[in-house]
């Protein structure tokens, strides 16, 4: 880990810390959490036919940023990562977005923004998104608040730490409450997530084995399926505290959106 | 789980379940990025003699589903480098990569199988394979869908003659693709924004694993899969193989006759279950539930797990079955049951099996009365009753003691 080689870093025990050893695998529960719930936009808008059915059309045509960013945003105020697409370089941006141990930090922050991926066809320039990724050399994804303001260009060779930074800076201007705490208190739910998932499933396993060896009626099968159900629920409870930490909220906004205003490029 | 549609939603195919096995992923960095495709197949070099002799109708475009060409896809798609075949039964459009012939052995050995049989068909593909490039990988997955539509023929002996039927006979749908009137679309992507971008557009909503979805206007079925949706030890051409086969099996269940409705659950995913165990019975894809771990291959050996619950008369009635709904809720046990049922009907007599597959296909007609959930229960029962022509719970006996004397022990 950057800056800290052969420690632990507090809101990731699980990154490689100097150790050459992967981290175990996530549990599917931990997985969920660490899911970036992506967006996928096409610019398709609905034209009534001449028999009166509905049908998306795919128009090619730029719309101004404005535009652009009021389309992607949707009702959704989140501040907004938005990734392209790249069909020649395919993995320097997934490398930092992927599921891994050495990524689940962004993986976790993600969640406080809305995470958009356009494909690498925004760069033609009839491309209704083009406005977003426009120039000679285009950023790979930028952060911004929703209308496109305070945007910060990255060219996806940025390192983990430089991303986590520009994120953070991002998530402290734009909610009320600090996420630092609640990325701690997500990591450490993550791993009693892990050992549950473990145990339930080792639990499942051995349950069936046993009424495939004794029978349903064994009193070994029924200590396990209420061992199962006692877990299951505590995983549930744990489950619901991630949806309560993760439950920051965002900072009333009085000035007025000027999309596209740059704040900082990161390249 | 998504709007219901001409008459009946489908689900969205057990979505592949992000299988737990391992998040050690992909490598980093791929560095060269995807290979280009030739714009002409090369193996058939796009003549329409050696494309014929191949079992080709095109290379594309052409209409794809409702109000939409496979060159409007590819628009929408952006860069995604898709490539197109229509064969006899099928439309496919692929955007998978390249692919390294495999180490596993079960896998190679099938994948030289499939091999010799393309070089039949291909007069330019010689030599041997070392590496499957994007054109060899949609012409292996023409020629599978093409198989699992005979097998499926054949399982239930039914003849390509039969659809749509002559008039007045027992309906048998509105077209001659097992009684739709439009082709089955299959579209194998390689990124997850590739199948949500699709399916946003087209499908309602978006869906990133998989997808089957009813088109109303061409009267066709939609089925669509990204590779990159399998992590870890799963992401191989096998399991994607056995996850097609498993969606597009239920298409062609749901299909069969004109699509009104599916279900019943149990027997539509034992169907797609005993099926894709064809392509390999150690893959256990779709049977973990949405907190749990794909299970080892060691639990794929199911016969005698089977055999032992029926051992200790611990198994569910399919009475209890018919009311099995989301099978992302399942127990492990469930999936295997349901997969024993169908291994039952369909490994003893085909004219039943027919038979079975018939009745439980009946249309059914919109009644203002009556709950179509209620009607389509109905339907699930008198199928079981008249097609097998024994009730419900003889029909339990007959399976327990057909288990019992034809699997394994152990």
């Amino acid at each position: 880990m950057a800056g800290n080689p052969g420690g632990v870093d507090p809101l990731n025990p699980l990154a490689p810390a100097g150790s050459p050893y992967l981290a175990a695998p996530r549990g599917p529960t931990s997985q969920s959490e660490l899911e970036i719930r992506w967006d996928y936009p096409v610019y398709a808008p609905k034209v009534e036919t001449p028999t009166g059915r509905t049908v998306a059309t795919f128009e090619k045509r730029v719309l101004p940023l404005l535009e652009a960013m009021a389309i992607l945003a949707g009702a959704d105020r989140r501040p907004v990562l938005v990734l392209r697409e790249c069909q020649t370089c395919t993995g320097t941006d997934d490398a930092l977005l992927t599921r891994r141990a050495d990524n689940e930090k962004t993986m976790l922050m993600s969640r406080w923004f809305h995470c958009v991926k356009l494909p690498a066809d925004v760069l033609d320039v009839d491309h209704p998104f083009h406005a977003l990724f426009e120039g000679d050399s285009p950023s790979h994804l930028f952060i911004a608040d929703w209308d496109g303001s305070g945007r910060t260009n990255l060219n996806g060779q940025q390192s983990r730490t430089e991303l986590w930074s520009i994120m953070g800076e991002k998530l402290s201007a734009r909610y009320a409450s600090t996420h630092e705490t609640a990325l701690a208190e997500l990591f450490s739910i993550l791993g009693e997530l892990d050992a549950l998932d473990d145990k339930v499933g080792s639990l499942r396993q051995q349950l069936d084995a046993e009424i495939e060896k004794d029978g349903p009626k064994s009193a070994q099968a029924a200590k396990i399926q209420k061992e199962i159900t006692r877990l299951a629920n505590e995983r549930s409870e744990l489950r619901e505290r991630a949806v309560r930490v993760s439950a920051l909220k965002l900072k009333e906004r009085h000035r007025p959106a000027s999309a596209g205003a740059p704040s900082s490029e990161k390249a | 789980m998504i709007p219901l549609r001409g008459g009946g939603g489908l689900q969205p195919a057990a979505v592949l379940v992000f299988a737990s096995l391992a998040a050690l992923g992909r490598a980093e960095v791929q560095g060269e990025g995807r290979t280009p495709r030739p714009a002409v197949d090369p193996y058939t070099q796009g003549d329409p003699q050696a494309a014929k002799s191949a079992g080709y109708v095109s290379f594309g475009p052409f209409l794809w589903g409702d109000d939409h060409t496979s060159e409007r896809v590819q628009a929408v798609l952006g860069g995604e480098p898709l490539i197109w075949v229509e064969t006899a039964h099928f439309r496919l459009g692929s955007s998978l990569d390249e692919y390294d012939f495999p180490s596993d052995r079960i896998e190679r050995k099938k994948l030289e199988g499939e091999l010799a049989r393309l070089k039949e068909r291909l007069s330019g593909l010689k030599g041997k394979v070392k590496k499957l490039d994007p054109w060899l990988r949609l012409h292996l997955y023409a020629l599978r869908l093409e198989d699992l539509y005979s097998d499926f023929l054949r399982e239930f002996a039914l003849e390509e003659s039969e659809f749509p039927g002559p008039a007045g006979a027992r309906p048998m749908g509105r077209g001659p693709y097992l009684g739709m009137a439009d082709k089955f679309t299959v579209l194998l992507l390689e990124k997850k924004s590739a199948l949500a971008r699709y399916t946003s557009t087209y499908c309602e909503k978006a869906w990133e694993a998989s997808f089957r979805y009813y088109f109303t206007k061409s009267d066709g079925l939609f089925c669509g899969l990204s590779y990159d949706a399998l992590e870890g030890e799963l992401q191989n051409d096998l399991v994607f193989h056995y996850a097609l086969v498993f969606l597009v099996t239920q298409n062609l269940y749901g299909g069969f006759r004109g699509y009104d409705s599916e279900g019943p659950v149990w027997w539509q995913e034992g169907l797609a279950r005993w099926f894709a165990r064809k392509v390999d019975p150690r893959c256990l894809l779709y049977t973990a539930g949405k907190d749990e771990t794909l299970r080892d291959e060691l639990e794929a050996d199911w016969e005698p797990k089977v055999r032992a619950r029926v051992g200790h008369a611990y198994f569910p009635s399919v009475e209890e079955m018919l009311a099995w709904k989301d099978p992302e809720e399942w127990e492990f046990s469930r999936h295997m049951m349901a997969w024993s049922r169908v291994d039952f009907v369909l490994r003893r007599d085909r004219a039943k099996a027919r038979a079975l597959l018939m009745d439980l296909r009946e249309p059914i007609p919109w009644s203002p009365e009556r709950p179509r959930e209620e009607l389509l229960a109905e339907r699930s029962r008198n199928a079981l009753q008249s097609a097998l022509g024994k009730d419900l719970a003889a029909f339990d006996r007959e399976w327990a003691a057909w288990v019992f004397e034809n699997y394994a022990k152990r």
